[in-house]
């Protein structure tokens, strides 16, 4: 599928911005300062509008769809730009449905001033919170914390400044962040939302979330393989370049195959967003692509040989934040999970 | 298809599924082998008779100018049915390229029999000393007077015993490179000197056959485009052809045959097999897909790399199948489908059969080659 000429115009604003903050030169060096977070670019990309694409434009958003939104993260996955934006976009959406209670978090997450990330819980009857694996844990996060309520749904925002939070932030090889947060009374973080609308909100905005990482994984394993077919044509061993094997070549058409169709599926699963196949579609995107990117960048570093296991080449940041983009909201075991849970209705839809 | 459908699609949709209810005889509903000529080509009429026979042809020679996403309807509703496998050769193959290189004569003469499902067509390209290597084919054709005399052998005849004319490679003459001096033929093959000797394969079918040629002689009026100017007509709509090959309906009918062997089980109980099941599931989606997005590149005139998608395709069925094999558990070696209530459930005839899918039309090995080097720009021949 071609894209039409906004659509161009997104992917080529996200090219030229991350290019022009510095690529993979800034990936790598936004590893090395974790736990870091870099609130000047943050705000750029939210002047850019990216935290509000699937914000209406009533509320001060691009108004745009899950389609656009993921070609913007499929732009942005390729330079590996370390704020994964999915989350912010998925919370822009979340907001915006919320209405009113929630006007005051959308205009910081548009302004740049939060970094909001929806997250799932179990259950947020009691006051006392002890959440694992919180990903994109920064001073500036806010999490949207969406669970039952006492038999209902809800929607309560825990600012990562709010008093009587502590949190343990772990680092990931990619220079990203999971953390252990615990506070003793969360009654005090502000709802945002309850009830069925909000629950089917905080559901969708889920999707949109998986999607999202779905569509950075498509960029990033696109980008790493035309790093290595560019090694190919150049490296010469037994005096010609390797891009010659035939051993290697059937390889790299497989790895070809896998990115190419992994980007089809993520944008007809986009196409099934808001109908019956939504939560089906969007977990099987993210299955296959954290499959696939996985698949890919070990490909790729096994294709550089011996410089594709150092630090120093570029090569190996690829896989690593695959691994970290992979294991959000459930790998490709946890995706593929869910497409069992969800089997049923979907295959009636099916016939 | 994961894509919401229009009204029109629904309705379609609809269509189909009813009259494929009311119209497919329940002889012919989830065979696991295509039935021979008798039993399949009075199917292949109705189908043609309702207007579905040719979906992707222009409407001028009997299609239906299907939108990608028709096409995939009536794919999935198909498999859904347990339609059979139809001859599709004349579909798929020799008639996109007497549409776009056949004479006015050749056009009317030999598209409509294939719409109506009067002829039975076969392709004769390869050779025992000319498969993945084509031009090396030997076959040869020298001209006398307004004839050619063909002598030689064909061999991985898909339906060779039952068609009635097959379109064909043979050498004319000896050019600079041997991709020159290939013609481009039609053949009755109820002339003289025909000889076909069917071919039993692992699967226990006879789905292809050889082909020996002795002073078989062809009017030249059955030569397509110019003598020794075969090779760029049979490479011309290759990547068109292989866009049919790699069509999801394959995939949609051993997905539906998984899951009736998975209703039949109670499979899906097993969190394990329901995984693996799941995995193949969102493999097939992958796959439709991929199919809208080439069909609907090509339908906007755009490039249509097709190699992708014939490895995407055949590797899929190939994956279901292997989850068919685990599901079918104890059973995975039972020659013949079995009857079970109004259906036959399948358990090692499907598999053996998808041998065959990674081999034909060209390797998925020689596939891989041309992508390494046609698209992606890696060099060396990839030999």
């Amino acid at each position: 599928m071609t894209a039409s000429g906004d659509e161009q115009l997104i992917v080529e604003s996200a090219l030229r911005f991350t290019e022009g903050a510095g690529g993979l030169r800034r990936a790598r060096a936004r590893r090395d300062a974790w736990p870091d977070f870099d609130g000047a670019v943050w705000r750029q990309m939210a002047d850019l509008g990216w935290t509000g694409v699937c914000v209406s434009a009533e509320r001060g958003g691009l108004g745009l769809g899950v389609r656009e939104a993921c070609l913007l993260l499929e732009a942005v996955g390729r330079s590996l730009t370390p704020e994964l934006l999915a989350p912010a976009i998925a919370a822009g959406y979340l907001l915006d449905r919320l209405g009113e209670d929630a006007a005051e978090m959308l205009a910081a997450l548009l302004e740049g001033d939060v970094a909001a990330v929806p997250v799932p819980v179990a259950d947020l009857s009691s006051p006392a919170l002890h959440l694992e694996n919180v990903p994109d844990w920064y001073d500036c996060t806010l999490l949207l914390l969406g669970g039952s309520y006492r038999g209902s749904f809800r929607v309560r925002a825990l600012s990562a400044a709010a008093p009587g939070v502590r949190a343990q932030p772990i680092e990931c090889v990619d220079g990203s962040v999971l953390a252990e947060v615990h506070c003793d009374d969360a009654s005090h973080a502000r709802v945002v939302g309850s009830g069925d609308a909000a629950r089917s909100a905080f559901d969708a905005a889920l999707d949109v979330m998986r999607l999202g990482y779905a569509a950075y994984l498509v960029g990033l394993m696109d980008a790493a393989f035309a790093m290595t077919l560019e090694y190919m044509k150049t490296r010469r061993q037994f005096g010609v370049p390797i891009g010659s094997f035939q051993a290697l070549q059937h390889r790299t058409a497989s790895c070809y195959v896998d990115i190419r169709s992994t980007r089809a599926l993520v944008f007809e699963a986009c196409r099934a967003f808001a109908t019956e196949r939504q939560a089906w579609a969007s977990a099987a995107a993210k299955a296959r692509a954290s499959a696939a990117a996985l698949r890919v960048t070990k490909e790729c570093i096994q294709l550089h040989g011996a410089i594709g296991f150092t630090d120093e080449h570029d090569i190996g940041l690829y896989l690593k934040r695959a691994m970290a983009v992979a294991a959000r909201l459930g790998g490709e075991v946890g995706s593929v999970r869910r497409c069992v849970e969800h089997r049923a209705h979907d295959s009636e839809a099916a016939g | 298809m994961l894509r919401p459908e229009s009204a029109a699609e629904r309705r379609f949709r609809g269509e189909v599924r009813s009259w494929l209810e009311e119209n497919l005889p329940p002889e012919l509903r989830y065979l696991t082998f295509r039935p021979p000529p008798e039993v399949i080509m009075p199917w292949y009429r109705r189908l043609s008779q309702r207007g579905w026979i040719a979906p992707h042809w222009p409407r001028a020679w009997g299609g239906m100018e299907a939108s990608p996403a028709e096409e995939v309807i009536l794919m999935e509703e198909m498999a859904r049915a347990g339609a059979p496998d139809l001859p599709s050769q004349g579909l798929n193959h020799i008639g996109p390229i007497l549409m776009r290189f056949g004479t006015d004569a050749q056009k009317q003469r030999h598209l409509p029999p294939i719409v109506a499902g009067d002829v039975v067509w076969c392709q004769g390209y390869s050779e025992p000393g000319a498969g993945s290597d084509l031009a090396a084919l030997r076959t040869r054709a020298e001209r006398r007077g307004d004839s050619l005399v063909i002598n030689g052998h064909k061999i991985w005849t898909t339906w060779g015993h039952h068609a009635q004319w097959m379109y064909a490679l043979v050498r004319t003459s000896v050019g600079a490179s041997k991709r020159d001096g290939i013609t481009f033929v039609l053949i009755d093959l109820s002339t003289p000197g025909i000889t076909r000797r069917p071919i039993k394969t692992i699967a226990g079918d006879d789905e292809f056959c050889e082909v020996f040629f002795d002073d078989v002689v062809v009017p030249l009026e059955h030569v397509v485009g110019e003598i020794d100017r075969g090779w760029e007509i049979a490479t011309a709509l290759l990547s068109e052809e292989r866009l049919r090959v790699a069509a999801p309906l394959q995939a949609l009918r051993a997905l539906t045959r998984l899951h009736m062997l998975c209703e039949a089980t109670g499979a899906l109980e097993d969190p394990v097999l329901a995984a693996r099941v799941a995995e193949v599931e969102i493999e097939t989606e992958t796959l439709i897909a991929s199919y809208l997005s080439v069909a609907e590149t090509h339908a906007a005139g755009g490039a249509v790399d097709s190699s992708y998608l014939k490895i995407l395709a055949t590797e899929t069925v190939q994956r279901i199948l292997d989850v068919l094999q685990e599901v079918a558990g104890e059973r995975r070696a039972v020659k013949r489908a079995l009857p079970s209530g109004d259906k036959r459930l399948d358990f090692s005839e499907m598999f053996l059969q998808a041998r065959r899918l990674s081999i034909y039309a060209g390797s998925n090995e020689i596939q891989r080659t041309l992508i390494a080097t046609r698209v992606l720009g890696l060099g060396g021949g990839g030999k």
